[in-house]
């Protein structure tokens, strides 16, 4: 394996930071890529993630200050930025797929950072932001399988493929995991069906979706409907939370039975485009 | 220099009020006008027209709009369009409007457009009744809108359509319904009208960008693709619109030359 150590300055810099908040007695753990790393992945080349409850975040900001720390209050709304030697640390109360909670706290486990005992979030805390933060544009299941190897008997993966089931990225990886043998074999779905009924499966959802078409209502064209054993995903995006709420509503009476697991997205209140995003259509001649 | 902002698929409703507004109250300062590629309304209904007409009214910039195929749900589009009119938004369907811009003049022809289909894989008139009214209302709309673009006698032309000229703007779309999503009657008409930039809607799984056959700029502005609450094109008044070549019929080997911007 290629050289396993991060960047010398990252790790002064965690260190440091994990020292701050330990005087101050601020619970948090690792995430995030240097999480994996300590896990046994590949080292971070990023930067450092801590997860904190929202409630400690403006502490842990004024103490990281008096310590040197340059601040950072970014718009997202789910994370405060601080900086060292040119090293960022994000401090994170709302990583992808999770809410960082005392409970989520609790089941973090001290790792080893460089001779020094650092909680890490929970492996399966881990790998959930971790699998539903892949996308299209960067896709390292290298660095991924690497943790896994080393983690798989810490892993919940019946709750990881459950907290993962809406992001097909995530089912890929966690399909090649399970080829490779780093997975235990799913729990089998109850069967809801006999041989001769599953293919009303197909008109069931096509009957489903054509009543949201039509539903007075709603007349949502829109909305992918998946069953999975016996629960129904929704994907697609609607308008308002009533609309998402009503979608629902007329699966649920369409689908009795199916437990409703409702992903769309709502398109309220959108913002402006930004001032550079104007697209130039023509030369003047 | 036109400053043209965009956005389809709206589906506004009384639910929706109040998520439009501030995004576009100081649209002015960023665009000279705004249209609105149609599917206004979740079902067609009046109450929703008026919604959104209560959430567009005090916009500084002329609108112009079609309707779309969500609009024509509830059988009252006449309603609907009367509603928007009302509060000065210009409803085009096989027509066009001239809208004066720092001395220079936008044409805008616009139809709701319909489906069919594109080359290789497109309906035809033949069959049951019902089958050739399909055809036939789509072959129409395209015949109108080329009209109403090869009248324009303006220094940019632009087409504003709710149903889609080109498959490239349907890219992430399912293949199989890509007869329900647009027709390339439409791409025709716009390559032989010669509009500067087509904007649809309609594909809300599809992608912005894309071009006709013959090279001329298309845009699905269909607001879960856009992701905001509209989209921003500059055009230049002595570009493409103004060629009079653009307005004559041709192979698209020779429009690909007249129509691509310099």
């Amino acid at each position: 394996m290629a050289d396993r150590a991060p960047d010398p300055r990252m790790l002064a810099v965690l260190k440091k930071a994990v020292g701050v908040l330990q005087e101050e007695g601020i619970p948090f753990a690792l995430a995030g890529s240097m999480a994996c790393w300590a896990l046994g992945g590949p080292p971070s080349r990023h930067d450092v993630d801590l997860a904190l409850l929202q409630s400690d975040a403006e502490r842990a900001l004024e103490a990281l200050a008096a310590a040197g720390f340059r601040i950072e209050r970014p718009p997202e709304g789910w994370l405060v930025k601080v900086w060292d030697d040119g090293i960022l640390v994000d401090l994170i109360w709302a990583p992808m797929g999770l809410r960082v909670t005392h409970e989520v706290l609790r089941a973090a486990r001290p790792v080893n950072v460089d001779g020094m005992p650092v909680p890490a979030l929970a492996p399966t805390d881990v790998l959930t932001s971790k699998l539903l933060a892949l996308n299209e544009g960067h896709l390292d299941f290298e660095g991924l399988l690497a943790m896994v190897r080393g983690v798989r008997e810490q892993v919940d993966w019946d709750e990881l493929r459950r907290r993962t089931e809406a992001q097909p990225l995530a089912r890929s990886f966690l399909y090649l995991a399970g080829e490779l043998g780093l997975t235990p074999e799913p729990e089998p779905e109850p069967a809801r069906l006999t041989a001769g009924e599953t293919e009303d499966l197909g008109a069931l959802t096509e009957q489903t979706r054509r009543a949201l078409a039509e539903d007075p209502r709603l007349g949502q064209l829109d909305v992918c409907i998946t069953l999975r054993g016996q629960r129904a995903l929704l994907t697609g995006h609607v308008v308002t939370r009533d609309r998402q709420q009503l979608v629902a509503a007329v699966v649920a009476e369409h689908l009795p039975g199916y437990e409703i697991d409702n992903a769309t997205t709502i398109l309220d209140d959108l913002p402006e485009p930004p001032a550079t995003a104007e697209e130039d259509l023509g030369a003047d001649r | 220099m036109i400053h043209v902002a965009a956005v389809g698929d709206i589906h506004f409703g009384p639910d929706a009020a109040g998520t439009l507004r501030p995004h576009l109250e100081h649209l002015n300062e960023r665009a000279d006008l705004l249209l609105l590629a149609g599917d206004l309304t979740r079902v067609g209904a009046p109450e929703e027209a008026a919604a959104l007409a209560e959430e567009l009214a005090g916009v500084a910039v002329p609108m112009v709009a079609v309707l779309g195929n969500h609009d024509y749900h509830s059988d009252r589009a006449g309603e609907v369009a009367a509603i928007l009119e009302g509060i000065g938004i210009t409803m085009l369907e096989g027509d066009s409007v001239v809208v004066p811009v720092n001395g220079a003049t936008v044409g805008v022809a616009g139809t709701k457009g319909f489906g069919g289909g594109f080359v290789g894989a497109c309906g035809s008139e033949f069959g049951e009744p019902e089958m050739k009214f399909f055809m036939a209302h789509s072959r129409c709309l395209a015949e109108r809108l080329e009209r109403s673009l090869a009248g324009l006698d303006t220094d940019v032309k632009v087409a504003l359509l709710h149903y889609a000229p080109c498959p490239d703007t349907l890219n992430g779309e399912r293949l199989e319904i890509y007869p329900f999503l647009g027709c390339y009657l439409l791409g025709e008409a716009v390559d032989r009208g010669g509009a500067t930039l087509t904007v649809h809607g309609h594909a809300h799984r599809g992608t912005e960008r894309g071009l006709t056959a013959g090279g001329h700029h298309v845009r699905n502005v269909a607001q879960p693709v856009i992701g905001h609450a509209y989209r921003l094109y500059c055009l230049h008044s002595d570009g493409d619109g103004a060629d009079p070549e653009c307005a004559a019929p041709a192979s698209n080997t020779a429009l690909a030359g007249a129509g691509q911007p310099a």
